[in-house]
């Protein structure tokens, strides 16, 4: 576990947490608060100075939607604390970055005789990764990014629906009790109508 | 195949229903089960799903089969949505194998659109990580909604007065008219009147009241001089009030006060490192120990004369507000005050990601929380985090 922090949920264990944010996404913070200091820390100890800290913040930042993504599909299971789990997978990450090379495994043989376990510890069984957008440059994906950012500008519950229902996995039953609709029916209606609407502002994009 | 029937059972039913032998009708699974297989195929071949329809003997399949094509297309966007958050079953899995194209192009346009989605919002979520925490954790305190809302209440007040100003404005005037001829004399003539009358009311009282004085004060002083004549013994006028104890609305100067400006200091990779251009930060340092110690001596004088409780009380009270914010401290974006004397440690305000404030004395570090209620300092324990304000305030020095 990792250690209790000086932050307002500080007294909230990893278990509770990930419960905490598989309900409201905001949670991530307390993990963000906890964990980044030590992650960084460790990046920056295993790539001794190669990346500089906007690179090392972006791998963390990679790390937590990982952590989001795993926790909201519902499959995952804490195997070590937090501040570890995201330890590997930051590590695992700058390994694909890295290629393997000289600066990483210098730090990796060293990494049993490392005092400070609860913060700089890994487990490098853990292969977790950001999944790759797929085809980011296809024009048809480009009208839809394009559409729903203009949707999003646009205000209105659409975007907030369909990023609900397709992104953060929210049940239709989650989804009415969120926007306060009489019943599943009508959110599904709603729904509908909101993908309607971004098929239609995408096929603009693409025709325009 | 179960999903696929009940979203049949849901799209067909009510169509059904219009039908006026539709109560005679009993259906079996069996036939959910062969009309969603042959419905599923209904694109390329929809013979079988007109079959079963006939058989049912309705009034007007007509009707239905005019419908079929909508209900179609709504059951294929149903499986495909299931098919590509990933819930596959025989149905699926028939229409997938089957090329089926109104599928196949359903299904390709859902899984762009999710990760169009996913994009969008793994650009959202990172963008917003480090102030995630911020989000979390604020809140208005019961102090602040309340002054926000007796503000809002006065301003709504005062425009209500203005409100009845002007309807006092409109209502005055025809009452003046009705009372008298033309209306600018008349208003003329009513004002006149009513001051002269009061003018010489007031002489009146003045005069007499001045009068009423003279005669006592001319007593009074015939009388003491009478007095000390007789009597060598001098006295004091109670009313006049005891020298050694002076009213506590006597103007205390609270705080010695003196100020500093300070630059806030940024992580070099903020890109913030002496640039100079960020503003300053203005220090207030009150130090309110010359009035603790005043007010605490005024405090044992006044708590040993009898009837002097309230003063006491006064006082008291001033001694605990001052007490209360001693060394604390207040701080928003412009600036910082701290309830102390100024000492000569160097002072310097640092941050790690702009959210996050730090307090540099000397070589303490504390944490500085956006606040208008006074809080104490909390010192930075985190070795980590130690490391980094120094880094900082190294990059910067």
């Amino acid at each position: 576990m990792s250690k209790i922090t000086s932050t307002k949920f500080g007294h909230l264990t990893d278990p509770e947490l990930v419960q905490l944010i598989q309900e409201n996404q905001e949670y991530l913070g307390e993990v963000y608060k906890r964990c980044k200091t030590y992650s960084v820390s460790f990046m920056r100890k295993m790539t001794n100075g190669a990346k500089n800290d906007y690179e090392l913040d972006d791998v963390f930042h990679d790390s937590m939607l990982v952590l989001y993504e795993k926790i909201i599909a519902g499959d995952f299971k804490l195997t070590a604390s937090l501040q570890t789990y995201l330890n590997s997978v930051c590590r695992f990450q700058l390994l694909n970055k890295l290629g393997k090379d000289k600066l990483f495994t210098d730090y990796d043989d060293h990494s049993d005789t490392d005092d400070d376990e609860g913060s700089m510890a890994y487990k490098s069984s853990i292969t977790d990764c950001l999944d790759e957008i797929e085809d980011p440059k296809e024009s048809k994906f480009y009208a839809i990014e394009t559409a729903l950012i203009k949707m999003k500008t646009a205000g209105g519950h659409c975007y907030e629906l369909l990023t609900l229902f397709w992104y953060h996995k929210k049940s239709m039953n989650e989804l009415t009790l969120i926007f306060g609709y009489t019943n599943e029916v009508n959110t599904r209606n709603q729904k509908s109508k909101c993908q309607k609407r971004l098929e239609k502002m995408a096929f603009n994009e693409l025709n325009a | 195949m179960k999903k696929s029937i009940e979203i049949v059972k849901t799209l067909l039913i009510p169509k059904l229903e219009k039908d006026i032998y539709f109560n005679r009708l009993t259906f079996k699974d069996a036939f959910w089960e062969s009309f969603t297989l042959s419905f599923l195929n209904y694109e390329n071949d929809a013979k079988p799903t007109y079959e079963l329809l006939y058989a049912l003997q309705l009034d007007n399949p007509e009707i239905i089969f005019d419908k079929l094509a909508t209900i179609y297309s709504k059951l294929i966007k149903e499986l495909a949505e299931d098919y590509v958050i990933g819930n596959h079953d025989k149905a699926t899995d028939f229409l997938f194998q089957n090329n089926n194209p109104t599928f196949q192009k359903e299904v390709r346009f859902l899984e762009t659109m999710q990760q169009a989605i996913k994009s969008v919002e793994r650009k959202r979520i990172k963008a917003d990580l480090p102030t995630t925490y911020e989000r979390l954790t604020f809140e208005l305190s019961e102090t602040e909604i309340a002054a926000v809302a007796k503000k809002k209440g006065r301003e709504d007040l005062k425009a209500k007065f203005k409100q009845w100003d002007e309807e006092l404005k409109v209502k005055s005037e025809p009452t003046i008219f009705y009372s008298l001829g033309t209306e600018t004399k008349s208003v003329q003539k009513t004002k006149i009147i009513s001051l002269s009358w009061i003018k010489y009311a007031v002489a009146a009282c003045v005069v007499v009241t001045a009068g009423v004085l003279y005669f006592k004060f001319s007593n009074n002083n015939v009388d003491s001089l009478m007095q000390q004549d007789e009597n060598t013994v001098v006295t004091i006028d109670e009313k006049k009030g005891n020298d050694k104890n002076p009213p506590i609305e006597k103007p205390i100067e609270t705080y010695i006060t003196s100020t500093s400006e300070v630059s806030i200091q940024y992580p070099s990779s903020l890109g913030y490192t002496n640039t100079g251009t960020a503003k300053p930060i203005t220090v207030y340092f009150k130090d309110a120990s010359f009035t603790i110690d005043r007010l605490k001596k005024e405090y044992t004088v006044s708590d040993k004369g009898a009837g002097s409780e309230p003063r006491a009380k006064a006082l008291e009270k001033q001694l605990q507000l001052l007490e209360a914010k001693s060394g604390k401290y207040e701080f928003d974006v412009k600036q910082l005050i701290i309830y102390s004397e100024k000492n000569k440690e160097p002072l310097s305000i640092l941050t790690t990601d702009e959210k996050t404030f730090y307090l540099k004395r000397g070589n303490q570090y504390s944490y500085l929380y956006f606040t208008k209620i006074p809080l104490l300092f909390q010192p930075v324990k985190e070795a980590t985090l130690i490391e980094q304000l120094e880094k900082i305030s190294f990059e910067n020095e």
